[in-house]
């Protein structure tokens, strides 16, 4: 499986993104997954088609930093995440309040995810 | 001067799809820019959690139309990483190929968007004319237009007969023939430099810390395209990414109109070296982990992210288009320029809305 990520704290996100823009990295996206008791968001940057991943795990509640003030550009995916997962970016440089997607009177946070899917045993194959 | 403040779209005869910028002009220059989306979220990324997930290839397939064959394949690269399967090789060549036509139908289509956005309406004629061409044979071998659903988790459903590879080579070859007589208009005609040279300039610099990706990058001369990592089977074939480095509307116009032939001469030489046996594997199990993939579209980068618990059911599925990425190069291109411009130079990036939003 190709997929490595460098585990950072909250704290540290702001210094290794500023690390990542110094040395001439893109920023192609951040992903977030709902772990249920917490969220991680996975940082993709890219140079020369390599590609390189920080990853932060944050309680439901916590706050996590923008990264928009290192990488303008994120502020666009970041406001996604905050709408749809309702992961608490503080400080997003054009934070759109919540209306990237979503109309007043919809259901806040869909994307979020009430329960763990039950494990594949005895789950019938798929081909 | 008093700044006055207009909407262009999200209906705009310039715009396929929806999106609105809230455009702050001085007299007829471009100030400042708003963008305004959201009309066509249809949450694809969370119904993926809810499906099978060999039922998402046919979801993920209708995220965009134009890009519809590669976002199947991205997605069963990703299913295929994180199961550890192995497709056969004729598989990877077809893939390549189907890739290929895919960069064709969608790059001829903007360069016919392009010219109708400055009025060189015989133009866009010619290029959708040439494009047709190229839908005929996709028809002829996936059954659909553009959606082919050609891709499997295992490999390719749609394989290729003798004789549909010589119609085609014929028709290719056909293609680039006309391509001939139309190519120099975009490239040397004294209305389309004048619409297109120096406008909407962006600098090697801001495309990377922008995060543009594509022919934008490459437009200003960052030599980088996820086919030199040699996914499926790009590095068996002869390819070096096209780069130029004007940074403008004409430099994208160029890098698309020579990526036209570029995508035909890969798609021959696939199917000139495409191997003899099955098109795919069978597959059994449930997805058990988490994988991120990418692949160059004919707009730029795409990245999947897949992770799944061992159930039929993922636990996620995301996506990050191109034009996604492209949506902030786009709101530092348009300020400075003139009201005139404002179509040619949103159009530079290909936008893509039902991508984005997904």
């Amino acid at each position: 499986m190709s997929f490595e990520a460098k585990q950072i704290t909250p704290e540290q996100l702001i210094n290794e993104t500023q690390a990542m823009f110094d040395a001439d990295y893109r920023l192609v996206t951040a992903t977030c997954v709902d772990e249920i008791e917490q969220f991680r968001i996975i940082y993709s940057f890219d140079r020369e088609t390599e590609l390189v991943n920080l990853e932060v795990a944050i309680g439901k509640q916590d706050e996590l930093p923008s990264i928009s003030g290192v990488y303008l550009c994120a502020f666009l995916v970041e406001n996604e995440i905050k709408e749809l997962f309702g992961v608490n970016i503080s400080n997003i440089a054009v934070d759109l309040g919540g209306r990237l997607y979503m109309i007043e009177g919809t259901d806040p946070h869909p994307m979020t995810r009430k329960e763990e899917k039950k494990a594949a045993k005895g789950v019938k194959k798929n081909g | 001067m008093a700044k006055i403040v207009t909407p262009f779209g999200p209906q705009h005869p310039v715009l396929p799809e929806p999106l609105q910028l809230n455009i702050t002009y001085e007299d007829e220059k471009v100030v400042s820019v708003a963008p305004a989306i959201g009309y066509i979220h249809r949450g694809l990324e969370k119904a993926g959690e809810l499906n099978d997930f060999p039922q998402n290839v046919f979801l993920v397939e209708r995220v965009c139309g134009i890009c519809s064959f590669m976002h199947g394949m991205t997605y069963c690269e990703a299913i295929e990483d994180i199961m550890g399967v192995e497709i056969p090789p004729r598989a990877k060549y077809l893939r390549v190929f189907y890739g290929e036509l895919s960069r064709i139908h969608s790059h001829l289509l903007w360069l016919g968007l392009l010219s109708d956005a400055f009025g060189f309406e015989s133009l866009f004629m010619k290029y959708w004319a040439i494009r047709e061409r190229i839908v005929d044979l996709m028809e002829m071998t996936g059954g659909h237009r553009i959606i082919l659903s050609a891709s499997c988790i295992g490999g390719v459903r749609r394989d290729l007969t003798d004789e549909q590879i010589k119609i085609i080579e014929k028709t290719l070859m056909e293609v680039k023939n006309e391509l001939d007589r139309v190519t120099p208009v975009i490239l040397k005609d004294y209305t389309v430099k004048k619409r297109t040279v120096g406008i909407g300039v962006l600098s090697k610099e801001e495309v990377i810390t922008l995060g543009a990706v594509g022919p934008v990058l490459r437009a200003s001369g960052v030599a980088q395209d996820l086919r030199q990592t040699g996914y499926e089977a790009y590095g068996e074939l002869d390819f070096e990414p096209i780069v130029e480095t004007d940074g403008d509307c004409y430099a994208r116009a160029v890098v698309r109109a020579r990526e036209v032939y570029q995508a035909i001469d890969l798609a021959l030489e696939a199917l000139h070296r495409l191997p003899e046996g099955e098109a795919q594997v069978k597959v059994k199990g449930n997805p058990n982990g988490e994988t991120i993939r990418r692949v160059e579209q004919p707009r730029g980068e795409v990245l999947w992210y897949v992770k799944g618990n061992g159930t039929k059911n993922l636990v996620r599925m995301r996506v990050r288009t191109p034009t996604y990425a492209h949506i902030p190069a786009l709101l530092k291109m348009l300020p400075g320029c003139e009201m005139a411009d404002v179509p040619v130079v949103t159009l530079s990036i290909d936008p893509c809305i039902s991508c984005t939003e997904r």
